[in-house]
């Protein structure tokens, strides 16, 4: 029997892989997804670039997977009424901005040269921050320590005293619209720029520093994660070439059931014990990035054939 | 049939005409290849014909011109890294010599490179900057340029024919096969072009066919397949949530 039928040619991506690797990542990515409320980016692009897809590629399939998981986590919040629409609109308005911004710094880091080298800096520093705040977490939970109350802290007052207020479900008094949107704006430009949504960013800021209703922040997040990721994937299509619809079909499907899989999973043991597994995962990618940037290639030159 | 046809014809006017000057016929088996990237299996062109008792042949062939982005790896503060990238444009994408016998005996060297009939003469005719030394090893390690030169056999007394193996790395379009004569004295008589095209093609390619001609219906289609796989996705949540 042969095995070239599990073997795919990827046209945009200009590499053959097996189908059932990609749907495994997208399983993967569904599933902690679904446990932990972690986005897919920063399973989906490493894996995916490990497997010899282009950075571009593998962050514009990321960005497309997210509308996806973006769009399904968005209907279940908002069936349970917990997305604050005008915080949202606050924080997609900031996230255009920052896609806005972050199209013009891929055009720059790639006219460099230096696009994969930041990439993958970038990832490995996130990564050590998300698994280090994911370690710190599971042992607070392992200890049956409960976490501290914060008070809103006198940079959160201020900048929320700045001008153009406005009111929202999620707060009684007024609040400036300015530190929401720059929020969304640095989110935005992960999503365009790394492929990863920036709910690890948003939401403690949101819940910490302006002390957002805790039931309220992961579905308006997504909201805005949505709108951003469509944008994006647009954006990545039009300008950059770089979205391939296949592998973004095998992704999606992985993903869809391991959603579903990690939903059960997670209605059936307490996920957040697990917070280490996720923790050592991220460490074993940020570790696999950082030894790509340091071991020398085995071809130096990467050549490739282009349109004038 | 007819390429059988052809070529006896030629064979005829040569086998009629002993005393005319070298002459020859070429024909390529196939005009248009179809590789489909889905598999592995290989393909090769032949190219066959028929030529006077007593002529050499050498056999030049050029790939589409294409141009190149190439990204040179770099260590710097203790990481590899890509430097800005250098572009090489018009370049061949293909080029590999045949001949019937030893170039040397064909024709004085200098005469062949007057037609690019050396690998040399082929090189010196690039400019030999970076971006060329880079994409010349690129193109050897990946046999697209063949310093080796491959062998014209001879069928018989009249007939000769040459392979082409078609590999991976071959690009897209039209691929020139310009073959040349000598006579016994080593001086040039004739030659003939004979073309080929190669045509990738997989399962799957009309997507990208479609993301370059229409860029925006590929983009809707792309976000419609996100968002219809998130309405299935939510449901399912939902489903599994209530379970």
């Amino acid at each position: 029997m042969s095995f070239d039928f599990f073997y795919v040619y990827f046209p945009i991506a200009d590499v053959t892989l097996n189908v059932f690797a990609i749907v495994f990542i997208g399983l993967l990515t569904g599933c902690v997804s679904g446990l932990f409320g972690v986005g897919g980016g920063f399973i989906v692009v490493p894996f995916l670039s490990f497997f010899g897809v282009p950075t571009s590629v593998a962050i514009a399939t990321s960005v497309n997977q997210m509308t996806a998981g973006s769009l399904s986590s968005v209907l279940t919040y908002s069936r349970m009424k917990r997305v604050d629409y005008v915080l949202s609109a606050a924080l997609i308005f900031g996230g255009l901005l920052g896609i806005f911004i972050g199209h013009f710094i891929i055009l720059y880091l790639q006219s460099t040269g230096y696009f994969e080298l930041v990439i993958t800096l970038s990832f490995v520093i996130l990564l050590t921050i998300i698994s280090t705040s994911s370690a710190i977490d599971a042992f607070k939970i392992i200890k049956n320590k409960q976490p501290v109350e914060r008070q809103l802290g006198k940079f959160a007052k201020i900048m929320l005293a700045l001008p153009m207020q406005m009111t929202s479900n999620s707060y009684q008094t007024k609040i400036s619209v300015i530190p929401i949107a720059i929020l969304g704006m640095i989110g935005g430009i992960f999503v365009i720029t790394l492929g990863v949504g920036g709910g690890f960013l948003m939401i403690p800021a949101l819940l910490y520093v302006f002390h957002l209703q805790e039931k309220l922040v992961a579905g308006t997040v997504q909201a805005q994660m949505f709108i951003t990721s469509i944008i994006s994937t647009f954006l990545h299509s039009l300008e950059f070439d770089s979205i391939d619809i296949l592998l973004s079909a095998f992704l999606i499907t992985g993903t869809v059931i391991g959603a579903r899989l990690g939903a059960i999973m997670g209605s059936k043991m307490d996920a957040n014990r697990y917070r280490l597994l996720l923790a050592g995962m991220f460490v074993i990618i940020c570790f696999s990035m950082f030894k790509s940037l340091l071991t020398e290639p085995k071809e130096k030159y990467q050549v490739y054939e282009v349109m004038r | 049939m007819i390429k059988v046809f052809k070529i006896s014809l030629m064979l005829l006017i040569i086998v009629l005409a002993p005393g005319a000057n070298a002459f020859f016929s070429a024909e390529v088996s196939d005009k248009t290849i179809t590789v489909s990237q889905d598999s592995k299996s290989f393909q090769s062109v032949f190219v066959t014909g028929a030529m006077n008792e007593g002529a050499y042949l050498v056999a030049k062939v050029l790939g589409p011109q294409k141009n190149y982005k190439i990204m040179e790896k770099v260590h710097k503060l203790g990481m590899w890294a890509s430097a800005r990238p250098i572009f090489a444009y018009d370049r061949y994408s293909f080029y590999r010599l045949y001949s019937t016998h030893t170039l040397y005996t064909i024709a004085p060297l200098d005469e062949l490179s007057k037609f690019g009939l050396t690998a040399t003469s082929f090189f010196k005719s690039l400019n030999n900057d970076k971006s060329t030394v880079v994409l010349n090893d690129y193109m050897a390690k990946r046999g697209l340029y063949n310093q080796k030169i491959g062998d014209i056999e001879f069928v018989g007394e009249h007939f000769y024919k040459f392979e082409i193996p078609i590999t991976q790395y071959m690009t897209e379009g039209e691929y020139i096969i310009d073959i040349y004569s000598f006579g016994e004295d080593h001086k040039f008589i004739d030659h003939q072009e004979i073309y080929f095209s190669i045509l990738k093609t997989s399962k799957w390619q009309k997507f990208k066919e479609l993301s370059i001609s229409h860029p925006l219906v590929y983009a809707i289609l792309t976000i419609l397949l996100a968002v219809l796989a998130g309405l299935i996705a939510g449901v399912l949540r939902n489903g599994a949530k209530q379970h």
